[in-house]
């Protein structure tokens, strides 16, 4: 059973979101690591950018696909997990943590009112399968 | 789960690469129980395939195996397939999920009612088991000596735990190994029993994607990516498999010997990048000087080189080069000509080609 923990807000394309003050981390869900399998390869904007709610901000492709990442907030790139870049396998071993892949200064707090809590995204992707 | 060809098959059990490894380290598992089987008996069933492939039949001696070419008159490939001499009466022969109905229909059309085929598919399974540590397992489950002399290329009908099985020393990996037709009832009780048996030898069960990643890395044809019905075994560089010096017809045999000739108007190319990102089948291949000259075909994630490999066709234009570049999304991606194998074969080469 993929973890979701609480605390966190999640998108249906199985982004995750932690929001600290107007701080967004975002990072792929567990759910979403073992659907990829392993992950070779990972595209992220470079700070300073700006990425726009539900419009793709990178990409994640692993040995058998390529997917988006759709951005759960507007506002601007502050960091990049740039450890991450060189080992993506990351994302497989520690999505919630060591695979979280950019931080974001929202501009709009209030972006997050339309995702996920935890309990709805467990139900989520238990439907999913 | 994904569906394939009608079957549900695992496209991983563990993880691709995970399994890719364990596969060449120790020892993999695979239910190939997709595959299809067909059955040809009757006078000279031989001599009778002999007119519809390839390779060269008449060398092959009782108990082995040979890869072949099921072509159409243009010279395209309908199938890849392994033609077995199983006994003096009866030539086996396993062929693609995909293409067996196609090959079963063509074969009926094209053989003379002298010889009878039969389609076996739904009644076999079939399990490999390859990698480093197949002869140990397999030794302790079937007479070590038979195991041990049955060299590359060959097959025979024995027993396993008491079930019959067509023990075949083949495989889809570059590893030594084995494949194992058998009844399809059978077919999990023997799989158990090699897990079980295995276990103290590091077998691991894998899917699909590490099937096609073992694969890839000896740079061996898939059907429907580097093989088809308008693809010709020259221009997927499989030679050794088509002879066009023999004193006899087989159908394809004018286009290729014609192709042969004036040349393929493409060639296949292995090829590294230098980067993670994995070329996938459709991706362009471009020159050096950005001109567009043909598509992946094949692409993966090796494990055993850390980086992306694939297969594609180019223009016969730039068949000589060696540097190309893949598009992936809106990037060039630097790709050199490899040779092939990408990862160095394992298997007990002493076969009949």
């Amino acid at each position: 059973m993929a973890s979701v923990p609480n605390g966190l807000h999640y998108t249906k394309e199985h982004e995750w979101v932690l929001m600290e003050d107007n701080i967004a981390t975002i990072g792929i869900t567990d759910f979403a690591q073992e659907s990829l399998g392993d992950v070779t390869y990972i595209q992220l904007p470079k700070e300073g950018e700006n990425i726009t709610k539900n419009d793709p901000f990178g990409v994640v492709e692993s040995v058998k696909a390529v997917s988006d990442l759709y951005s759960p907030v507007t506002g601007r790139v502050v960091e990049v997990n740039q450890p991450l870049l060189e080992a993506p396998e990351l994302v497989n071993q520690d999505p919630y943590t060591d695979g979280w892949m950019v931080k974001v200064e929202v501009k709009d707090i209030s972006d997050t009112e339309d995702l996920m809590e935890a309990a709805a995204y467990k139900e989520y992707i238990e439907e999913k399968g | 789960m994904v569906p394939f060809a009608g079957y549900e098959m695992p496209v991983q059990y563990r993880g691709v690469l995970d399994e890719t490894k364990a596969c060449r380290k120790s020892m993999g598992l695979f239910d190939v129980s997709h595959m299809g089987q067909l059955s040809l008996r009757g006078e000279h069933p031989l001599r009778e395939l002999q007119r519809l492939v390839t390779n060269d039949l008449s060398k092959l001696a009782l108990h082995q195996a040979q890869y072949n070419l099921l072509c159409n008159p243009e010279g395209g490939v309908i199938d890849d397939i392994i033609v077995y001499r199983r006994t003096e009466e009866e030539v086996f022969i396993c062929v693609n999920a995909s293409n067996r109905l196609i090959d079963y229909a063509w074969m009926k059309e094209h053989l003379p009612s002298s010889v009878s085929l039969e389609d076996q598919s739904d009644q076999t399974g079939l399990i490999a088991i390859q990698g480093p540590q197949a002869e140990h397992l397999m030794s302790t489950l079937i007479s070590p000596s038979l195991v041990q002399n049955l060299k590359y290329y060959w097959a025979l009908d024995t027993h396993l735990d008491n079930i019959p099985v067509f023990l075949s020393r083949t495989g889809y990996t570059g590893e030594d190994g084995f494949e194992l037709y058998l009844r399809e009832r059978e077919t999990e009780k023997v799989w158990n029993l090699l897990l079980e048996k295995g276990a103290s030898f590091g077998i691991t069960p894998c899917g699909l994607g590490a099937r096609d990643t073992l694969r890839l890395e000896m740079g061996y044809p898939l059907h429907g990516h580097e093989l088809s019905q308008e693809i010709s075994p020259l221009q997927a560089g499989l030679f050794w498999a088509v002879k066009l010096e023999t004193p006899w017809d087989f159908v394809g045999k004018q286009a290729l010997v014609r192709q042969k000739t004036e040349g393929a108007p493409t060639a296949l190319k292995p090829l590294t990048l230098l980067d993670k990102r994995i070329p996938r089948q459709g991706y362009e291949i471009v020159t050096t000087s950005h001109e567009m000259t043909g598509s992946i075909t094949s692409g993966t994630f090796s494990p055993h080189l850390n980086r992306p490999i694939a297969l594609g066709f180019v223009n016969r234009r730039h068949a000589s080069e060696t540097q190309f570049a893949v598009k992936v999304r809106n990037d060039l991606i630097s790709a050199q000509v490899t040779s092939i194998p990408f990862v160095p074969s394992k298997v007990k080469k002493n076969t009949v080609k």
